[in-house]
């Protein structure tokens, strides 16, 4: 073949080359050409943009259109082409070291700091799409790519809770892996961050969630030997490390409230979306609320929670809560036309009662007692107003209370707190302490 | 020594106008506590050995409150117990005379004890009597529930007195528990919330021993043999009665090499009874049964000490000897 016909063939080439480009960019406008005029254009000098008057302001306007044109699109090109499914949910200008910027070495010189745009995905996929590139570069993760929270042994509770545990105990060993879904497989050495969040409204607590001037930790405290942690970071509920061969193992220790804890787990080294249970469910389990007895021979009443900032007021383990009826159902036989009521216990799970709703009680406070299901406020009625230096109807009950394991003690409010100073109401604070 | 008319005047008034105070009928503003002036005295729990009650000084956010905490073991409590298989069939009957001693203070109100399951509670008259499940098995080997099983009175037992007719039924036999006994004095009445922190813990504490302990054989065996013996039940009653000893252990009834040597009997008669070999674990049963009548007869001698309690030595015989009679 001759030197002509060579020329000859490379031209055509590059024309079907050429053709081959226009007609992918076609396809895909808006999104491949970063330069709005042809070289050809340009080298005639029959095109004149902005880009040459003002390249950032133009990037900054580019980079949108781009980015509204492929959210208006079902799937983008580059994306569909790169095995990325769905849009991108936000981007971002990249401006690199100074360089040409223009196109092809044909047209004028033109230097300034290099551009690119980077598309997110939801999937953790970003996309490159430099100035000089006319397709994007996309730095993809496999949508298989999973974060997983599990109990080191044995199986989380539910979907959603990964495991149950009493206010301020610490729970068995905790695993944190990354995997690969499909496979099951462990992928090693992997940072990740952990994060605590309360749940609003959860363990019968409806105040706020936080309260900056209280300093009680309502979140409790992720550990790790392995974390790289420090303890006030613990505090605050945060956890990173590495995941290394096994995965990252912690434990958590709850808080004194109890509640709902999310864990939101991420990897900071690469991609990954957190999957399975995620949930800590902090209380003392297997409360029941404490019914009014409506029986003709041993009634009793219930009466509504003392605190406006908590939902339920009147739970008690099981076992308490039938010694309690028990308790109720003698007193009217030992004192005709006494009735008993029954005031604030625990909390739907317990925990912390802070009667306040300020995530804090003083120790000095008898609620304080309140938050294991076995504390329970009395009031002997038919009037709440008893005079206390009458022990005759406190006898009984602290006769029948007693033989049942039970620990009573009067209570009476403080005489400032009193309007009326001849009479001190009286009340039993019952802790039954002999109940497992 | 000769009395002038003045003197007498003053001696009638004074006898006509004090009003007479016991330990039992303090003044009411004692019950509920005096209000100090901030600074006048120290939180905390002071004992006074003279009268044997607590002082109980507290914070409250209303101010600083001092008041007086009487114990219920102001009594002088004896129990005796007679038990068998007297019941319902041949359920053991239990039934317990308590005596409040003269030198008490205060009347026995409460009587309460930890039991495995009991029925057919009987009481003397003017008391009542309850029967309460869930409770903390005391016996740490023993993951299942007991019951407390108690006996109270508003009267109570006064100083000097006896009552008789405390007791229940059980299918099962008697091991070694404690008999809870209170007296009822004054109540104490705390301002708002009462003590918290250091002071609240140090009075729960107070609170919960608030008893006089009474060692006494309860139900607290698991018995497996029924109408219909086995050796297989007799073995499960003969292990119930082993890890019994774990409890006499913690409460210090038995010499840890003494109860090594029993439990080591215990077993072979299991063993033996899983065999079906009656004679040999009748055998073996024999041998627990000396062992525990020589080492009651060490103590005889007064030159050694028995390695085993009383009530202790009493209710395993009785236990061995059962199951050995079953055999």
């Amino acid at each position: 073949m001759s030197a002509r016909s060579l020329v000859f063939v490379a031209v055509l080439s590059a024309f079907f080359m050429m053709h081959a480009v226009v007609s992918n960019a076609q396809d895909c406008v808006g999104e491949c050409q970063w330069d709005p005029c042809h070289w050809q254009q340009r080298l005639n000098g029959t095109c004149a943009h902005p880009l040459y008057d003002d390249p950032n302001t133009y990037f900054e306007e580019e980079a949108k259109r781009r980015f509204d044109d492929m959210r208006t699109r079902e799937t983008s090109c580059s994306a569909r082409r790169n095995g990325i499914h769905g849009k991108p949910s936000s981007y971002k200008i990249l401006y690199g070291q100074p360089g040409l910027l223009c196109v092809t070495p044909t047209s004028y010189p033109f230097f300034g700091p290099t551009p690119a745009i980077e598309f997110y995905y939801a999937d953790g996929s970003r996309c490159h799409l430099s100035y000089m590139s006319i397709d994007p570069v996309c730095d993809l993760t496999p949508l298989s790519t999973k974060l997983l929270l599990s109990p080191l042994e044995g199986d989380p509770e539910s979907d959603q809770i990964l495991t149950s545990i009493e206010p301020s105990k610490t729970t068995n060993t905790l695993l944190v892996k990354v995997i690969n879904k499909k496979t099951r497989e462990i992928i090693p050495n992997v940072d990740i961050k952990l994060e605590l969040d309360v749940t609003k409204d959860s363990g019968g607590h409806i105040h706020a969630v936080h309260n900056p001037i209280v300093t009680t930790n309502t979140k409790g405290k992720l550990q790790s030997p392995n974390s790289q942690t420090t303890p006030d970071e613990a505090i605050f509920g945060t956890l990173e490390g590495n995941t290394g061969d096994q995965g990252l193992q912690f434990t958590y220790e709850a808080p004194k409230p109890a509640g709902d804890i999310v864990i939101t787990g991420s990897c900071t080294s690469q991609y990954c979306k957190q999957i399975g249970p995620n949930t800590l469910w902090v209380g003392i389990k297997g409360l029941r609320k404490a019914q009014p007895s409506t029986s003709p021979l041993y009634p009793y009443d219930v009466l509504p929670c003392g605190s406006a900032k908590h939902t339920e007021c009147t739970y008690l383990t099981g076992k308490a809560n039938s010694l309690l009826a028990r308790l109720a159902g003698k007193f009217p036989g030992a004192s005709p036309g006494i009735r008993l009521r029954i005031g604030d216990a625990s909390l739907e799970r317990a925990g912390l009662f802070d009667i306040g709703g300020g995530w804090t009680i003083p120790a000095s406070h008898h609620y304080a007692q309140h938050h294991q299901g076995k504390a329970v406020d009395i009031y002997v009625s038919p009037i709440l107003h008893l005079d206390p230096t009458d022990i005759d109807y406190m006898m009984p009950f602290l006769a029948i209370a007693t033989n049942l394991g039970m620990s009573v003690r009067p209570l009476r409010l403080a005489p400032a707190e009193l309007e009326d100073q001849k009479f001190q109401p009286i009340y039993f604070h019952v802790y039954i302490w002999r109940v497992s | 020594m000769k009395i002038t008319y003045l003197q007498l005047v003053i001696a009638i008034l004074l006898a006509t106008f004090s009003h007479p105070t016991t330990s039992a009928d303090p003044d009411p503003g004692t019950l509920m506590g005096t209000m100090l002036q901030p600074g006048a005295a120290e939180e905390g729990i002071v004992y006074d050995p003279a009268s044997g009650n607590y002082t109980v000084t507290y914070k409250v956010p209303d101010g600083l409150y001092q008041v007086v905490y009487y114990p219920r073991t102001k009594i002088a409590p004896t129990v005796e117990t007679t038990y068998g298989p007297w019941g319902y069939g041949r359920d053991h009957v239990y039934s317990y005379r308590v005596t409040n001693g003269a030198k008490a203070q205060q009347p026995l109100t409460n009587i309460r004890v930890l039991v495995n399951k009991v029925y057919g509670s009987v009481k003397p008259p003017g008391w009542n009597g309850d029967i309460a499940p869930g409770f903390k098995n005391p016996n740490p080997t023993q993951n299942s529930d007991v019951y407390m099983a108690g006996w109270y009175s508003f009267k109570g037992i006064a100083p000097g007195d006896t009552v008789a007719g405390f007791g229940f039924e059980s299918r099962d036999l008697p091991g070694v528990g404690t008999i809870e006994i209170l007296g009822l004095g004054p109540i104490t009445v705390y301002a708002e919330g009462g003590p918290g922190g250091a002071v609240r813990k140090e009075l729960n504490k107070l609170s919960r021993n608030d008893f006089v302990p009474y060692l006494a054989p309860v139900p607290l065996i698991y018995n497996f043999i029924g109408s219909y013996f086995t050796t297989n039940g007799a073995a499960g009653t003969l292990t119930s009665l082993q890890d019994h000893f774990q409890q006499l252990l913690n409460m210090e009834l038995i010499e840890p090499v003494f109860a090594e040597r029993l439990t080591k009997t215990l077993s072979a008669a299991i063993d033996a009874l899983k065999l079906s070999d009656r004679q040999s674990a009748r055998s073996h049963l024999e041998d627990f049964r000396v062992m525990i009548d020589e080492a009651q007869h060490a103590e005889s001698k007064a030159t050694l000490e028995a390695p085993i309690n009383k009530v202790a030595a009493r209710v395993l015989r009785y236990d061995g000897n059962y199951v050995e009679r079953k055999l």
